[in-house]
């Protein structure tokens, strides 16, 4: 290429991309993913926790019902021994992970299932927060691959193929983060200042550790693991946090804006991979309870003035009712436990968690539900 | 493609490493194929129709340049304004006829129902860039029959200065004797390359870190008026004035630069024109190819200047309502064009005094730009609400100083509206270009890094531009 001076933007933005793989490597990401952002921790253990089932599913195939939970971090509270319990002869494991969409719950469906999983019962959190844009945005930065965007992108001539999930922005999104680290990891020296400062932080027997950011998150990756392996993958909260009615009526505003519920308008992406999720649940004949996670009175009631948010709601409802017409031997029951007599405990940690003492009532409700509902075949 | 994307990043390093590998005289097919490689990758039907468009209007100018006869001048202006009027102002003129008469064969939902029986289609689709090309088309013609275009143009030369994608999607809008020149021999230059790639890395940081952000504050605002308070809603359209700014500014650099970069000099849109002392002096620096278009291709063929007071101050504001109109359909961008048209009029006839002392003067200058910005961040309300009913809504919240919710990020805000000015500033007194010319490679290299680590702390998560929806 004449003269040699064409070459330089082109070097120069080579130069750039190979600086910013620097980036991906573990000891410079252990320097600048900050401690108290725990998410990409959870995110990518799930790869763990997929490879703990694969490992432990031979034994328990022969012996024991196989379940899963998909949901946001309000079904990540679930603590699966009691589902199992409930349930009775069962193992139950939780892949969910905080503002995880449609989208991931019908990755890791897949996912599982192609590792010739049988699934005997699923529990799938959907409301319109698992409908926004909002809950792409950490599946798109940490989890997801190429295969799965690619085999799910809609190239259609408008973007309307609904056999296909992901948008072109969302896919173009999602290679943007894997192939720029600064993208993916974003450099900020206050993090890098953070991760060496010493925290205090909850020990064992109600003590106080100190520590310094990095460590926390080494300790908290190992933890994430031993909790794969011991809890199969949930993270219980046990704390009941003290909070007030005003305190809760500003977190339901901000939570209403922040997540996009404000002016919700439906991913396209989240509500194809939900259909999905719906057809292969169906298409395989597996028991699932699709259910609506209880929300504070606070936030029901900014929820119940938005038109857009009720439709989504309605929205659900009839498509678990029409795939159920389309596949008629399928088991898909739908449970809006926020309206829901039988649920008495409504405290709440914020506008969306419900305190760790709920949960116990809440996952006896849902998996009363799933008994009754279906016969739980082996 | 949207230029902030990866692929456009790929695509145009592949089309890069092609046109410069090319001989001069077959660049201009590769501009031609690679242009609508790029509108294809929006709507393959669409680039179809766009080339139609194309096609039929060479046809004419054809007609013109061997018979000299303007006897098919109004049939080509009138077909480029059908397919404008027909794809963009459609569904807007349904709601005026629904508006008037009540009646509901008018309704949107009832004329897409009976579209989606006879065709298939959902509805009528708005067509990249069409308000941009429809007007290049248009000024194309009309200096055709002024005889200003001496030398019949060859299809291809046409088509690339019609499709040329750097600009086909937002503008500028171009002018014969700005681009066609530059077509005789494309030649790379040092100083031009370099000062593209800057111009890409600046306009991309006005949009992603600038535009993309402030949209993301302030969005819910204009969406939900009568929820926030008065202040959320005052800073909202100064947030506005951050955002709309950055965005097109931000699109034109790096139309520019990308233009520059295949040797090709694209006009300016831009010239600080926040720092004008005049809602008179701002549409000279502010969208320049547009407000110069009007001026040519509206305001001077109505009379312009040349007619009696009362009726030039008609001719204005006919024209910047029709501006307006062009920017939307929906009666909060007529209004918009309209009240500017009021103002500009007003300010033809109301003189500031200008003060003595230097003092003095700056601090009057001071104040007229003050007011021009005031002026204009005001009229956002109209520009910006999806309809009469919100802009009513958040004007009251703003006059009334009313409760409701108090936006977040306003410290950001006010940071980000003073980086504007500083880069209206930069802009005004041409010191970005040089700058660029000052750190030479080097500089952009260091430019470079900057960009990445600032794009990746601070892109949220990325939207259209502005002015594609126009």
């Amino acid at each position: 290429m004449k003269p040699l001076y064409l070459l330089k933007p082109v070097a120069i933005l080579l130069f750039i991309f190979l600086f910013d793989k620097i980036f991906f490597l573990p000891a410079v990401k252990e320097q600048t993913v900050v401690w108290y952002q725990i998410e990409p921790l959870i995110y990518e253990s799930r790869d763990d926790l997929l490879n703990v089932i694969t490992e432990k599913y031979p034994l328990y195939n022969r012996e024991k019902k196989t379940g899963l939970i998909l949901g946001t971090s309000r079904s990540g509270a679930f603590k699966c021994d009691e589902i199992s319990g409930q349930i009775g002869n069962a193992v139950t494991w939780n892949f969910s992970a905080p503002l995880a969409g449609t989208a991931w719950h019908n990755y890791w469906l897949h996912r599982i299932l192609d590792k010739d999983i049988k699934l005997s019962y699923v529990i799938i959190e959907a409301d319109p927060l698992l409908f926004t844009n909002e809950a792409l945005t950490y599946p798109l930065t940490y989890s997801f691959d190429t295969k799965y965007v690619l085999a799910n992108l809609d190239l259609s001539l408008f973007g309307n193929d609904p056999e296909k999930g992901f948008s072109f922005d969302a896919a173009e999104t999602f290679f943007l983060k894997n192939s720029f680290a600064l993208y993916k990891y974003p450099f900020n020296i206050s993090h890098i200042k953070e991760n060496h400062k010493e925290i205090m932080i909850p020990g064992e027997n109600n003590t106080i550790q100190i520590t310094n950011g990095i460590k926390f998150k080494e300790n908290y990756a190992i933890k994430i693991n031993e909790i794969n392996r011991s809890k199969f993958g949930s993270i219980p909260n046990d704390i009941q946090m003290p909070v007030t009615p005003e305190m809760l009526k500003k977190d339901a505003l901000n939570s209403f804006i922040k997540f996009g519920l404000m002016n919700f308008q439906a991913s396209t992406t989240q509500t194809r991979l939900f259909r999905n999720t719906l057809e292969t649940l169906a298409k395989n004949s597996i028991p699932a309870v699709i259910y609506r996670p209880p929300m504070t009175y606070e936030l029901d009631e900014l929820v119940r003035a938005s038109k857009p948010n009720m439709a989504m709601i309605a929205d659900i409802e009839k498509m678990v009712a029409d795939m159920k017409i389309k596949y008629p031997a399928s088991q898909l029951v739908y449970m809006d436990l926020q309206n829901d007599k039988d649920l008495k405990c409504r405290t709440f940690n914020d506008s969306y968690h419900l305190s760790g003492i709920c949960y116990d009532e809440v996952s006896s409700i849902l998996t009363k539900k799933l008994k009754s509902a279906f016969l739980l075949q082996q | 493609m949207r230029f902030t994307t990866l692929s456009f990043l790929l695509f145009f390093l592949v089309v890069y490493f092609i046109y410069w590998n090319t001989a001069s005289r077959r660049k201009l097919l590769l501009i031609f194929i690679t242009s609508l490689v790029f509108y294809a990758a929006w709507s393959i039907p669409f680039m179809f129709h766009f080339l139609l468009i194309v096609a039929i209007n060479y046809y004419f100018i054809n007609y013109r340049y061997t018979t000299n006869s303007d006897r098919r001048f109004n049939w080509i202006i009138g077909l480029n304004l059908a397919n404008l009027f027909f794809f963009k102002y459609f569904y807007f003129f349904l709601l005026f006829l629904l508006d008037i008469t009540g009646l509901k064969i008018f309704a949107a939902d009832e004329f897409n129902k009976v579209l989606f029986d006879r065709t298939g289609f959902t509805h009528i689709i708005l067509p990249l860039a069409i308000s941009f090309y429809t007007f290049q088309l248009i000024a194309f013609q009309v200096d055709v029959k002024r005889n200003l275009i001496k030398e019949q143009p060859s299809f291809i030369e046409f088509a690339v200065f019609i499709l040329f994608f750097p600009q086909l999607v937002a503008g500028p809008i171009v002018r014969h004797s700005e681009f066609f020149y530059q077509l005789k021999e494309i030649k790379p230059d040092e100083k031009q390359i370099m000062t593209g790639a800057y111009l890409i890395l600046l306009g991309l940081v006005k949009k992603i870190l600038i535009a993309d952000n402030m949209g993301s504050y302030i969005t819910n605002t204009f969406q939900n008026p009568g929820a926030y308070s008065g202040i959320s809603s005052v800073l909202a359209i100064a947030g506005y004035s951050v955002q709309v700014y950055n965005d097109f500014s931000g699109y034109t650099d790096i139309a520019r630069g990308l233009g520059r970069m295949m040797g090709l000099e694209l006009p300016e849109n831009f010239n600080g024109p926040y720092l004008s002392k005049s809602l008179s002096e701002l549409w000279q620096r502010w969208h320049i190819t547009l407000s110069t278009w009007i001026r040519d291709y509206i305001y001077i063929p109505l009379g312009g200047s040349r007619a009696t007071p009362f009726r030039s101050s008609l001719n204005l504001i006919a024209t910047f309502t029709a501006a307006g109109a062009w920017h939307g359909a929906n009666y909060t961008y007529i209004l918009w064009g309209l009240a500017h048209g009021l103002i500009l009029t007003l300010e033809r006839y109301v003189t500031f005094p200008v003060p003595g002392s230097k003092t003095l003067n700056r601090l009057f200058t001071g104040v007229k730009v003050f007011y021009t910005w005031s002026v204009f961040t005001l009229l956002i309300i109209l520009f910006n609400s999806p309809d009469i009913q919100r802009a009513w809504d958040m004007t009251k919240m703003i006059f009334t100083a009313g409760d409701g919710i108090e936006m977040k990020n306003r410290e950001t805000i006010l940071q980000l509206l003073v980086l504007t000015f500083i880069l209206n500033y930069f802009q005004k007194n041409d010191l970005q270009n040089r700058l660029f010319l000052k750190f030479k490679w080097t500089g952009l290299v260091i430019a470079g890094l900057l960009c990445l680590f600032l794009l990746g702390r601070f892109a949220p998560g990325g939207s259209t531009f502005i002015y594609f929806q126009f």
